[in-house]
């Protein structure tokens, strides 16, 4: 017996072994909705499995090969494609090692491409017009020595071997903090979309139309510093605006700070004459202090025209300042506001002057309207008062875009109706998550980690309970196959499980419940 | 489902053993040139390590490697005998087994074929004999995976497909030679090779308590499987 049992030792030995993905176990899955897929990332499997539902709620499976070492997984704007990074093998050490790559994939045509990367790196940023991904250090540590600076452009339009543009910022010391895609903006060489990199003591702007330019087009480097001590100051966030639609020289682009009470305001003109500068426009800066440290800030329209509006929740102000004077006006809360959202489209379209939603963790929402009344530089602030907060502050698509979902991390959330200034309150037993649906026609609540789930219609807002039998992290309202909507709960337990509803009738009988997806197509 | 199989085979071993001694009674010209006496006609039964190989993607969540092992047990009774050949037939069980963890859940299967293998022999000498078989029988597939997503519970699939063996192998006998005319107890080390083959099943996984889950529940693909390969058997087999 004892021979027996090392022959059949030996034949274990000589028989072939299985996938290596069979060994890799599934830790974390992230899970991405693309317009009418849930993708969820297998790194251990190095793909993509993409699950389509149908009119019967099934899924469509479909797996799709990414690179080794995923760091970095992201939906465009539009949610049509998805952008996976992938480090590659880290370091190569054979002949055959994965190199570094970026790989998209179209959801409606499920095919994928994958475009080698000089780098590997984990920041990824990608443009809302659809045309370049950024990708630069994350700032995870993973290289034995990084440059920070360096940035890798990947023009989606162009053919793979052109795609691919390497550029290192010139630096005065900091490193990349946040990437800035600008709308189409008129500038004195033509219309163009920038990017704006803020790093932790400097701006950056690069002329994406320039950017594969040889010899390369340079970028414009604001060094930020308030003129009252050699201290470098560390921005916060950037807006841009074109101003007026007919004029080149009044484009400009705010940054507020983390630091200071001062915002920049660069002016984007033409060069001096003679001027030899390798860019056609140049940055005028200007200064204007708000007093305090300003939490968030827009470009809007005021009946005196352009204005950037800054929030200082210390002081309870909006400060209004003219980008063309750098004259400030403080405006007086009835909150200490954190953010600001223009809201003109859905309550006053075609007004003369903006309507801004201010938000925060406050006890209430306000309503600014920015038309000029006598005495005062704005006309009206309307306060809705809520319960808990609004931290965050979620959009409604067409035809409900007038409505809002105020939630905050306590139980409950609001809905706020931007045209008849009223805010809807629903309650929740716990913690919960609030996702509206691409259609704009409801919402879905669910507590993460627990099988509590509802639809509340926006047309009623009557919540439909849901309770399922798993624990549900994340929940997805996809376009089904036959132009239907399905909501698909996500279960990351084990290999990943979902459960499937008709997301416009849900009916927990008719439902389907999956299990083992990370098992299958392997 | 084994003692009722072990009961089937005693009862037809009895019975195949009744019969072969009124054979020999009607037939008593052995071929003596052989010295084989009547030693080709005996009853048999087998117990054998097969090991197959299993180059197939539906098997892999269950192993490492493409190994599957069973424990083969077999019962057999000559019923026919000319001069050096003799052709046998019986029932033949083999229980294979194997578990593995698949992306990190624990995975188990078990692949039972309950065959009737009809064996061709040559008696080489009174010591030894080659055979070829041929097993044609169902092969009853289970598995399970104790996968998180399905909660405290497991996805688990089985069923029913048509397999097929194929093999050349001898036996030694390794116990006493002597009269060849007579049946007492003898020990027989058998060896065997061949190429073991099955219909192709998807596997269906689906939780086994289905009234748990919310709807209609719908199962986990994880492809198609089939037992297909070569294998080797060895063992001991004791004949009367």
């Amino acid at each position: 017996m004892k021979r027996i049992l090392v022959l059949a030792c030996l034949a274990a030995a000589a028989c072939g072994e299985r996938p290596e993905a069979w060994d890799a176990p599934v830790t974390s899955v992230t899970a991405v909705g693309l317009e009418g897929s849930l993708a969820l990332v297998d790194d251990g499997a190095h793909r993509v499995v993409l699950a389509r539902p149908t009119a019967d709620l099934e899924l469509l499976r479909t797996s799709v090969s990414v690179g080794k070492g995923v760091v970095n997984v992201k939906a465009s704007a539009d949610q049509k494609r998805l952008f996976v990074l992938s480090t590659g093998d880290v370091p190569k050490k054979k002949q055959d090692d994965q190199g570094p790559s970026l790989t998209v994939v179209d959801d409606g045509s499920q095919v994928s491409r994958r475009i080698e990367l000089p780098t590997p790196l984990s920041g990824l940023a990608l443009d809302p017009a659809g045309r370049w991904a950024v990708i630069f250090p994350g700032g995870d540590g993973r290289a034995f020595v990084e440059n920070p600076n360096q940035l890798v452009f990947v023009d989606l339009t162009a053919a793979p071997e052109k795609a691919v543009t390497f550029r290192t910022l010139r630096s005065f010391g900091g490193r990349p903090q946040r990437l800035t895609f600008t709308p189409e903006l008129t500038l004195p060489g033509g219309k163009r979309h920038l990017l704006v990199v803020e790093t932790d003591q400097d701006v950056s702007i690069l002329d994406l139309e320039h950017v594969q330019d040889t010899p390369a087009r340079p970028e414009i480097t604001v060094r930020l510093s308030n003129g009252l001590s050699t201290r470098n100051l560390r921005p916060a966030g950037v807006v841009a605006d074109d101003g007026e639609a007919n004029k080149s020289d009044d484009a400009r682009i705010a940054v507020r700070m983390a630091d200071d009470s001062n915002v920049f305001l660069l002016t984007l003109a033409p060069n001096p004459a003679g001027s030899t500068a390798p860019n056609d426009f140049t940055p005028l800066v200007n200064l204007a202090d708000v007093g305090g440290i300003a939490s968030d800030i827009t470009f809007l329209r005021t009946d005196g025209g352009l204005r950037l509006a800054a929030l200082v929740p210390q002081t309870m102000k909006a400060v209004l300042v003219d980008p063309a004077t750098s004259v400030t006006t403080a405006v007086d809360l009835p909150s200490a506001y954190q953010r600001v959202s223009l809201v003109t489209d859905q309550v006053a379209p075609g007004g003369t002057g903006d309507v801004a939603l201010l938000y925060g963790s406050t006890t209430s929402v306000a309503f600014w309207a920015l038309g000029r009344t006598s005495g005062q530089p704005y006309r009206s602030v309307e306060v809705v008062n809520i319960a808990g907060g609004a931290a965050q502050v979620s959009s409604l698509q067409a035809p409900n875009q007038d409505l809002k979902v105020l939630s905050s991390a306590g139980t409950g959330f609001y809905v706020l109706n931007l045209k008849s200034r009223t805010a809807s309150p629903l309650t929740t037993l716990q913690t919960a998550r609030v996702v509206p649906s691409a259609d704009g026609l409801r919402l879905w609540a669910f507590g993460p980690g627990t099988n509590n789930l509802a639809q509340i219609p926006v047309s009623n807002l009557a919540p439909l309970p849901l309770p399922l039998e798993r624990p549900i992290r994340d929940v997805f309202d996809l376009k089904r196959t036959d132009g239907g909507r399905a909501l698909v709960a996500l279960d990351t337990r084990g290999t990943t499980g979902v459960t499937v509803l008709d997301a416009e009738a849900p009916d927990l009988r008719t439902a389907r419940s999956f299990f083992g997806l990370l098992q299958e197509g392997l | 489902m084994n003692s009722a199989v072990a009961i089937a085979l005693a009862v037809f071993l009895a019975a195949g053993s009744a019969a072969a001694e009124e054979e020999t009674q009607d037939q008593p010209e052995a071929p003596a040139a052989a010295g084989l006496g009547s030693l080709q006609r005996f009853s048999q039964v087998s117990l054998s390590l097969r090991s197959q190989w299993v180059p197939n993607a539906g098997y892999d969540p269950f192993a490492k490697t493409d190994y599957l092992a069973a424990w083969s047990f077999a019962g057999s009774r000559t019923f026919w005998v000319k001069d050096r050949f003799s052709l046998a037939v019986g029932l033949g069980i083999d229980l294979g087994a194997s578990s593995s963890e698949a992306r990190g859940q624990k995975a188990s299967l078990g692949a039972h074929r309950f065959t009737v293998p009809l064996e061709a022999r040559y008696h080489i000498t009174p010591w030894l004999y080659a055979f070829g078989k041929l097993a044609p029988g169902p092969l009853f597939m289970t598995a399970s995976i104790k996968d998180g997503s399905a909660g405290d519970q497991a996805i688990s699939d089985s069923g029913f497909v048509f397999a097929a063996d194929a093999s050349l192998g001898a036996a030694f006998l390794f116990t006493s030679r002597s009269n060849p005319e007579r049946h007492p107890p003898r020990l027989w080390a058998t060896g065997e090779w061949g190429y073991g083959w099955t219909t192709s099943r998807d596997w269906q996984f689906t939780p086994s308590d289905q009234d748990k889950v919310t709807g209609r529940v719908a199962s986990a693909n994880l492809g198609e499987v089939a037992f297909r390969g070569t294998f080797f058997r060895l063992g001991a087999a004791l004949s009367f």
